[in-house]
């Protein structure tokens, strides 16, 4: 559709009821620009709904090195370790794809490692990820969870 | 380089089941704990990683095997040489950042410092020799696991860039000739079994190459959830077994069915190799494939299959260059024309025991 005042696409379109009588407005984005209509930026549907979809207002970046997760999901590739936290939970679902649903590493570990603070931290997120998954019902996720919360602490229990 | 009579690891003798077998391949990845991984990792960043590993490699028994290129100095046939020798990937060799390899003296062990991750780790040996494999990538990993940090998760192991890799980071590949299942329509039974255990079966130079030749790469793709130790004694011991099962089974049908092709396809493909003009390298790899059969399938004994390996590496464009250096290659059909005159040579033992 053309811009009532040029021959450029509108990208503006208004609808106005005065007194009963409808009358429909359809503006380029100068001429909007000139009347003070607000132009809408070019932005892509997955954009606007992913902040009410995820129920944040923004999507989770990275602190460590600033990857977001839509340039992990599109190159599928995590930017340092600190990745593997702050983009999870959809990272841990990227990865147990791509595992065949394994869960959880077993098997060797590095000789050095400095890992008290790390696993402390790791074992909190565990027990906020069990309390939700509880709350809203999903007992699969929630045993899954509990299995690593035992892998932390050392209990032996299945391995799922 | 080195002159390649002695050169790529998988031109070593050959080994248990070479009739299917050509080579094994074992590659840990590792990052460092406290840099981004290679694909954040700033310009600095990526030239400290490379000193860091290289200095501690060469201080401590466990590294000093290895001598260091760096790759943003190094010529560009060189690293396409490296690419044919199967010691560094493709993408390495043409990435722009600093970057470098390791590599040991017989070439079988070989550490890449800013691939995808900041450490591959690759042991490769000729014929079915996963074990070796394994010993030698695991043996230089723990020595640098000793004077370097690595980067660890408590719920995935070892981290690395792609979740395809993350856990212990293992990936164990073995380099198949599988003329027969693919003579006899099989091969997609194969790959579709292999996908079913989440396994790949690739082609010739590893992930998105083509086939060539008849000669396929199989992978694991699990890393997670398996101790390393799994991984390689799956491969081992149930996996590969079986496909070579697949594979002699398959040649022994196509030979008892079809004697006199079988017999005719090797007598063409030596034919070929020994009188033609020019040769493409695609056609001197399928027809170099033909020949491997053949002599695992008795029809020669005037050449073994350890001549075929050196071929298949000689008839690449770099390593062409390298073994005819007094040849012009500025056009494909110089290339060519070197390519067949290297194979007329090198086989000549074969044109008169086929006549």
């Amino acid at each position: 559709m053309k811009c009532d005042q040029c021959d450029k696409p509108a990208v503006v379109h208004e609808t106005v009821i005065t007194a009963g009588v409808q009358t429909t407005v359809h503006l380029c984005a100068e001429h909007a620009a000139a009347q003070m209509h607000p132009v809408p930026a070019s932005v892509s549907i997955a954009e606007l709904l992913a902040p009410h979809l995820s129920g944040k207002r923004t999507l989770p970046a990275c602190g460590g090195c600033g990857m977001t997760l839509a340039e992990f999901r599109k190159h599928n590739l995590a930017g340092c370790s600190a990745c593997f936290d702050a983009l999870s939970p959809m990272i841990d679902q990227a990865i147990q794809r791509a595992q065949g649903g394994a869960t959880a590493h077993c098997g060797r570990a590095p000789a050095r490692r400095d890992d008290a603070e790390a696993r402390q931290a790791y074992r909190a997120r565990l027990l906020n990820d069990l309390e939700q998954a509880v709350a809203a019902e999903r007992y699969e996720v929630a045993a899954q969870v509990r299995n690593s919360l035992r892998e932390v602490d050392g209990i032996p229990g299945q391995q799922a | 380089m080195k002159p390649i009579e002695n050169g790529g690891p998988w031109l070593g003798p050959l080994g248990r089941d070479a009739d299917v077998v050509v080579a094994s391949r074992v590659r840990l990845a590792r990052n460092l704990a406290g840099f981004p991984f290679t694909n954040r990792a700033s310009t600095a960043q990526r030239r400290d990683v490379v000193s860091m590993v290289r200095d501690r490699a060469q201080a401590a028994s466990w590294g000093r095997m290895l001598g260091w290129v760096d790759l943003q100095g190094c010529p560009a046939e060189q690293r396409t040489q490296m690419v044919e020798r199967h010691l560094v990937s493709k993408q390495f060799a043409a990435s722009d950042a600093p970057r470098a390899v390791g590599i040991s003296a017989d070439e079988t062990l070989s550490v890449m410092v800013n691939e995808e991750d900041h450490l591959r780790i690759q042991a490769m040996y000729s014929g079915l020799r996963i074990d070796e494999c394994f010993a030698a990538a695991t043996a230089f990993d723990q020595g640098a696991e000793s004077a370097l940090d690595y980067a660890w998760h408590h719920r995935w192991g070892y981290l690395t860039a792609c979740p395809t890799n993350v856990g212990c980071g293992i990936r164990v590949s073995v380099m198949l000739h599988l003329p027969a299942l693919r003579l006899t329509s099989e091969l997609d039974r194969v790959r579709r079994a292999a996908k079913d255990l989440h396994l790949a079966l690739r082609g010739f130079h590893g992930e998105g190459s083509e086939p060539m030749g008849d000669f396929y790469q199989l992978s694991n793709q699990i890393t997670l959830g398996m101790r390393d130790e799994e991984v390689v004694g799956e491969l081992r011991d149930r996996i590969i077994p079986q496909v070579i099962r697949y594979e002699r089974l398959a040649r022994e049908t196509y030979r008892s069915k079809a004697p006199a092709a079988a017999r005719d396809r090797f007598i063409r493909a030596a034919a070929m190799l020994t009188h033609a003009r020019l040769m493409s390298l695609d056609e001197a790899m399928k027809l170099l494939g033909r020949l491997r059969l053949g002599i695992a399938s008795g029809l020669t004994e005037a050449i073994d299959s350890t001549l075929v390996h050196r071929l298949l590496l000689q008839v690449q464009p770099a390593h062409l260059a390298l073994v005819r250096p007094n040849d012009p290659m500025e056009t494909l059909e110089q290339q060519s024309a070197a390519r067949a005159a290297l194979l007329r040579d090198a086989l000549a033992p074969l044109r008169t025991s086929i006549g």
